[in-house]
């Protein structure tokens, strides 16, 4: 080898030698980098994900409560105050010799015991609609219109195409978001009209609620990366209930035209 | 002075071994099955060790045939560390592919009294591929929270640098053999990759095995 020969080579040796190192260093460090950086995004998206579990759980405990209230505040209301009254009456019967007075008095009980009666009943329709369990949602959201109707606040429509019976459980969870959907419009909507639809199609059921009130605006809260919509107890609720039907809703509201809103929820239906 | 630098790092670079020899005394009771397994290929280096240099220095033998005995030992050792990665039966064909190798060109296409390129640089090629792998899996799986605490990633980047650094070396081997200032560079250069492997096996052992 002469001198010129051995320089090149050692040149090239160099240079390979120096190229590889270089290569390797590099990811090496690119590894330590981008590892750190892939397990942080993932601490980030579990961390995210546990807040979001917790905010759902605080509201469905939030949501249970108020239930609950809302319960108690129908019973005491509408029945303890009749049942005390009867009591107060049934108290006199002991104490009164007269018979047209005894009669007076039975009369009166009688009537307070009906109204209690019923007024259970109607708590028990609020609670779980018997017409849902026996003929079927088609017929327990027509009742739930008619009883909307009968508040003389504004109209309500509801067709639907379903004409069977889907599961127990879709039934109640449709029910429920119904329920709630007709709930915020009476309480925020200022709406005049309201129109419920059942499409059904290969096996697809489309619940299309819509209501000409006032809309609502959506909040968007920063979530990581992503925007999304704040949701109140009620579209908490609502979402819940999507999920645990596993299947997808839209909602699309303008404002402040005043065009109202529009909800989209689609299911398969087994 | 160039000469004398490479001289003095070719001569400290063998006794380099002892220090993470002194660590494998204690790791090989209580260390990790991966800090254990590489107690045993440090011990098996430092054996390596000790015969290149008792063969050369005290001998004074030619012992290029050691550089065709030794890479099939610390092919099938190291190998052993990627069973995370690859199945048992892939590193046993590995194994016997490589051994066979060797046996082949040493029968056929490097004698005995010349430098092992091939063998070498098959076995630095399929090291750094698996070690490549590896780190594609630990970015794949985000198995470590913290990389600096496993011993197999710094096992890894041992092997990938030693190996990626002395690829040209041992490709090279039998051209620079006939100039004795190439050689001494260059195997100057590959002794202190040497260094660098027993520094970062080192750490790999100093690290505390998780209870």
């Amino acid at each position: 080898m002469d001198k010129a020969e051995e320089l090149t080579l050692s040149y090239l040796l160099f240079f390979g030698i120096i190229g590889m190192l270089i290569l390797a260093g590099a990811i090496v460090l690119f590894v330590v980098v981008y590892q750190r950086r892939l397990l942080n995004q993932q601490l980030q998206i579990s961390q995210m994900k546990m807040t979001y579990q917790q905010k759902t759980l605080e509201l469905n405990i939030e949501a249970q409560e108020k239930e609950r209230k809302r319960i108690a505040n129908d019973l005491h209301d509408s029945i303890g105050s009749i049942l005390s009254a009867t009591r107060l009456y049934i108290n006199q019967i002991e104490t009164t010799k007269k018979e047209e007075q005894t009669h007076y008095i039975k009369g009166k009980s009688i009537k307070l015991l009906d109204s209690a009666i019923t007024n259970i009943q109607s708590i028990t329709r609020d609670l779980l609609p018997p017409s849902l369990d026996r003929f079927g949602l088609e017929l327990a959201v027509t009742d739930l219109c008619k009883t909307v109707r009968d508040l003389n606040v504004l109209e309500i429509a509801f067709t639907s195409n379903l004409n069977q019976r889907i599961e127990d459980k879709q039934e109640l969870l449709l029910y429920r978001i119904i329920q709630e959907l007709i709930n915020n419009t009476l309480k925020h909507a200022e709406a005049s009209k309201i129109l419920i639809q059942f499409i059904y199609q290969n096996n697809k059921l489309k619940l299309v609620y819509s209501d000409d009130g006032k809309g609502f605006q959506p909040i968007m809260e920063q979530y990581g990366e992503d925007r999304i919509i704040k949701e109140g107890l009620g579209l908490q609720s609502i979402r819940t209930r999507v999920d645990l039907l596993n299947a997808e809703v839209k909602y699309a509201t303008t404002i402040p035209s005043g065009k109202g809103m529009q909800v989209w929820i689609e299911l398969e239906i087994s | 002075m160039e000469e004398t630098l490479a001289k003095s790092i070719m001569s400290i670079a063998p006794f380099a071994i002892f220090v993470p020899l002194a660590f494998s005394i204690r790791r090989i009771r209580q260390g990790s099955d991966v800090q254990r397994w590489l107690c045993i290929v440090i011990i098996v280096y430092a054996i390596a060790e000790f015969l290149f240099f008792f063969t050369g220095k005290h001998l004074h033998q030619n012992n290029l045939y050691l550089t065709h005995i030794v890479p099939v030992v610390e092919f099938a050792l190291l190998i052993w560390f990627f069973r995370v990665i690859l199945s048992e039966k892939v590193i046993k064909t590995l194994i016997v592919l490589f051994t066979i190798l060797s046996i082949f060109n040493v029968l056929f296409l490097e004698s005995l009294n010349e430098f092992n390129t091939i063998a070498r640089a098959v076995e630095a090629l399929i090291l750094i591929i698996v070690s490549l792998m590896y780190f594609y899996r630990l970015l794949r799986d985000l198995s470590e929270q913290y990389l600096e605490r496993s011993p197999l990633f710094w096992i890894a980047t041992s092997i990938l640098i030693y190996f990626s650094g002395s690829f040209f070396i041992f490709i090279y081997g039998n051209y620079i053999m006939p100039s004795a200032k190439l050689s001494l560079t260059f195997w100057a250069i590959h002794a202190l990759f040497s260094i660098l492997k027993y520094i970062l096996f080192t750490i790999a052992l100093w690290i505390k095995p998780k209870s």
